[in-house]
């Protein structure tokens, strides 16, 4: 496995920090539950669409979500890529295991919600399945790790 | 591949964290290994021939399915 990208152990703390916050304030805000004053107001949006000519250009204030997302991103890889205490070649395969099955999980999700999904729904399952194949990864990867070391038996 | 792991442990009365600690691998892999959850790499089966101090086959035996 490609232990020589990890980033180094005391990333993942942080990865998680991001996760957790990014995800919490994301959710809050989709679910209109809670928002936050506009945090981006002056940031250009290089690409958008186009203005017809005889109108003028617009800014709008970015939406906070634009901000959730890349703080999930970045979060999301610390706390996935981050060696674990002790890296070794099983942690390794633990690692490789669990992107397959994230690949799997993640586009059978997929082939579901076209089947299953459409319409404005679908725009809102397309919003979350972004995020997905890096969550499903970081949730089965963390889950083994953690079920392999406390379901250790008493030493002898 | 069947193994001997955890006799030869034993044998040293070594705990699986001790063990783990001479070749540099976690607790887990140890435990793995013993399970026969999880075959080694060559380097890691002759790092723990070294501790052991005898060849890998009097340790790792390969089974008909392999």
């Amino acid at each position: 496995m490609l232990t020589r990208y990890l980033f180094p152990h005391r990333f993942k703390w942080v990865g998680w920090v991001l996760v957790v916050v990014s995800a919490t304030l994301g959710i809050l805000h989709m679910t209109n539950t809670y928002q936050l004053p506009p945090l981006l107001p002056g940031l250009p949006s290089l690409i958008n669409d186009p203005v017809p000519a005889n109108q003028p250009v617009e800014l709008s204030p970015r939406e906070n979500t634009d901000l959730y997302a890349v703080l999930l991103i970045i979060g999301g890889l610390l706390a996935a890529c981050s060696r674990e205490r002790h890296e070794d070649e099983y942690i390794s395969q633990i690692r490789l295991d669990s992107l397959l099955w994230a690949l799997y999980v993640y586009c059978t999700l997929l082939a579901l919600a076209f089947i299953v999904v459409s319409g404005g729904w679908f725009f809102t399952v397309m919003t979350y399945a972004m995020f997905a194949p890096l969550l499903l990864f970081l949730l089965r990867f963390e889950l083994v790790v953690r079920l392999s070391a406390h379901g250790l038996p008493d030493e002898k | 591949m069947k193994n001997s792991l955890r006799v030869e442990r034993a044998i040293l009365r070594l705990t699986q964290d001790e063990l783990a600690r001479r070749i540099g691998v976690s607790r887990q892999t140890i435990n793995a290994m013993e399970a026969g959850k999880y075959v080694p790499s060559t380097v890691l089966a002759l790092k723990l021939a070294r501790v052991f101090g005898k060849p890998v086959e009097q340790f790792f035996e390969l089974e008909d399915t392999d």
